[in-house]
């Protein structure tokens, strides 16, 4: 295990929260390359528990033994030149081609709310030339996780968060967790703390389960 | 079974231009229509807003025409032949062509069979995605947005996609990495003079352009200020110290820098021409007319609501000019301005298919046939607008300037996909009376 600095050179914007955490990226490739394709999923739920001797995420791990185990992967650091920006997705009824509906008794469509509402959804995005992260991990394993990843964050189906080149390389520091005394990411508190500072957030992917939150010190983004 | 991550690229090119409205704040209040933009960092660290096709946009007009092509090859509509009609359910019509939406299902139970049921079934579903009850099926296909390749997107595009180009690495940074690999011996002064020689020629290429850059032009002062901007750049591939100046950069870098030009060819052959995206903005005018005031089609009028129409000018005709119309804004006739990508324009394209099956592989081939027979891009296509030869690297050619002589490549790979069609048909047919 090397002390590393991942950098994601991006073609276009991403679709995230500030954190974009690498470890929850590589878990999911890690499980794709031992378990295959994802069929479904289901908004809120997990039902296929991470097999950890069938997927190993190639990074070094802290508070081993703990419940509160986590990565040592940082969070994403944006470099100076980030900027937000706003934009729309938009979803239809496809009328071009409603003649082949069989629409029965119904005269019309309702699309002002229901299941065949219009959408037209912000998205947020965050525009840079590339992100950082800083992990204690293995390069090669690492690098070649991140070599059939296309894109990163949400709506990569359409183009967001595409990422044209992965930089693995070997970082002098571990900056992983701390750097410079400010936490790197959400750390689960286990001794004191100080309670101007803490925040409840995921600890490790996958960070939406209730299960793996807890109260963590702030960290510097 | 098998599965394959495939990626490809290519080059749109605009044969008519390109109008791809984006949402504005004023927007309903103006005649006036904008370009869609997003903001893209520039190499400086400075932020340009590009026009950009959406990825969204894309991918719903290739989804429904691949979902068209199989509801017709599934029977549904009017057979032409009987006469008979065969519909679709409103919700599986949704599903196919919108991705339906989530609804609650009323049990807490997961139906997993129906989902792989269902991709196994229809492929372009595995492929688009879509929500079956409470499941998302996760599409496989992602389709990226049209990027213009001009001086504010290069450094974000691969070499080839800028034309001729064929030594402009994926950026300055990897273009860099390769500069050090190739100087054996790294003397300060040589390294040094070699990666501003290929900043010298990045700078040149993107940022004055048409101009073939001689030796002449690279003067102090140039190599100077280029030496200021990158200096980050500059520290992190040549171990300087922070104290060392610019002009010590210069004095160093000075007795190699006429060599390491010559070797990048600059001096000996024109730079590419790459312009703005700014200059592919242009804006085109158009009328509605008022054909209630046209007096010849004013005859296909019912009498009765012509005679009413008569007499309301007449009375308007005898109110005092400075009387408020009442009818501002009911009036049709208007011009009116919307922003387009000229014809012509050039624009960078990528699609990734993760995961595919065979058949799944086929389906996309056969969502891109069904694009090639009306290659049309973004709004008002009616109008003329939109219309776009796209050429993928190393793979798929489309270019309706050419159908006639040149047709689709032959695609063995689509057969496997009419087959599964034609075989599964009314297993497929049940499945989809079986969305409510």
């Amino acid at each position: 295990m090397r002390s590393l600095r991942i950098r994601g050179w991006l073609r276009t914007a991403v679709v995230a929260d500030k954190a974009l955490p690498l470890d929850g990226i590589l878990l999911y490739q890690a499980t794709r390359r031992a378990l295959g394709p994802q069929d479904r999923t289901l908004p809120g739920m997990t039902d296929r528990p991470v097999d950890e001797a069938k997927v190993r995420v190639p990074l070094a791990c802290e508070n081993t033994g703990t419940d509160k185990w986590f990565y040592k992967c940082s969070f994403a650091q944006w470099p100076g030149h980030a900027r937000f920006g706003k934009a729309f997705w938009e979803k239809r009824v496809a009328t071009d081609h409603i003649d082949i509906v069989d629409m029965g008794r119904s005269k019309n469509i309702t699309i002002g709310s229901g299941r065949y509402r219009l959408y037209h959804m912000p998205v947020f995005y965050i525009a840079a030339l590339y992100v950082d992260w800083y992990a204690v991990g293995e390069l090669d394993a690492v690098d070649g996780l991140l070599s059939d990843v296309w894109a990163i964050g949400k709506k990569t189906s359409q183009g967001w968060g595409r990422v044209w080149r992965w930089q693995v390389e070997e970082w002098a520091e571990d900056w992983s967790v701390q750097q410079g005394g400010e936490w790197m990411r959400a750390v689960p508190i286990m001794g004191s703390f100080d309670v101007g500072n803490i925040q409840l957030y995921g600890f490790r992917p996958p960070y939406w389960k209730t299960e793996n939150q807890t109260l963590c010190h702030k960290w510097s983004l | 079974m098998s599965y394959r991550t495939e990626w490809y690229a290519g080059v749109v090119t605009a044969l008519t231009s390109i109008s791809h409205i984006g949402p504005e704040e004023r927007a309903g209040q103006s005649t006036k229509s904008y370009l869609r933009r997003e903001k893209i960092i520039q190499p400086d660290g400075s932020v340009e807003h590009v026009p950009t096709i959406s990825g969204n946009g894309m991918r719903g007009l290739l989804r429904d025409r691949g979902m068209w092509h199989m509801c017709q090859r599934l029977g549904y509509g009017v057979n032409e032949e009987t006469g008979e009609v065969l519909g679709l359910s409103l919700p599986a019509f949704h599903f196919l062509f919108s991705g339906g939406s989530l609804t609650s299902t009323g049990s807490k139970a997961i139906d997993i069979d129906r989902a792989r049921k269902m991709r196994e079934a229809i492929p372009l579903i595995s492929l688009f995605g879509g929500a079956l009850g409470n499941q998302i099926l996760n599409g496989k296909i992602k389709i990226g947005k049209m990027i213009p390749i001009c001086q504010e997107t290069i450094h974000l595009l691969p070499t080839w996609c800028a034309g001729d180009m064929s030594d402009l690495d994926e950026s300055v940074q990897a273009s860099l990495d390769e500069v050090i690999q190739r100087v054996s011996k790294p003397v300060p002064g040589e390294l040094l003079a070699a990666v501003l020689a290929e900043i010298i020629r990045y700078d040149a290429m993107t940022r004055r352009p048409g101009r073939q850059v001689q030796f002449e032009d690279v003067d102090e002062n140039y190599v100077l200020s280029l030496i200021e901007r990158w200096r980050k750049n500059i520290n992190t591939y040549i171990d300087t110290t922070e104290e060392a100046s610019t002009t010590t950069l210069m004095a160093t870098a000075r007795p190699y820098l006429r060599d390491a030009l010559r070797r990048k060819g600059v001096g000996t052959r024109r730079a590419h021409r790459l312009i703005s995206a700014y200059e592919f903005i242009q804006e085109e005018t158009f009328t509605r007319k008022d054909d209630e005031k046209n007096e010849r089609l004013r005859e296909i009028i019912a009498p009765d609501t012509r005679a009413l129409l008569e007499a309301d000018a007449a009375t308007k005709r005898e109110l005092p000019a400075t009387t408020p119309d009442k009818e501002v804004g009911q009036h049709q006739q208007m011009r009116y301005q919307v922003e387009t990508l000229a014809a012509g324009t050039r624009l960078f394209w990528e699609v990734a298919l993760e995961d595919v099956t065979d058949i799944e592989y086929d389906a996309f081939w056969t969502c891109m046939h069904e694009f090639a027979q009306w290659p049309f891009v973004g709004g008002k296509s009616g109008t003329g607008h939109g219309k776009v030869s796209v050429q993928f690297r190393d793979w798929l050619s489309i270019d309706p300037r050419q159908m006639a002589a040149a047709p689709l490549p032959d695609m063995p790979m689509g057969v496997r996909y009419e087959q599964h069609l034609r075989d599964k048909g009314s297993e497929l047919r049940d499945l989809l009376e079986t969305i409510v």
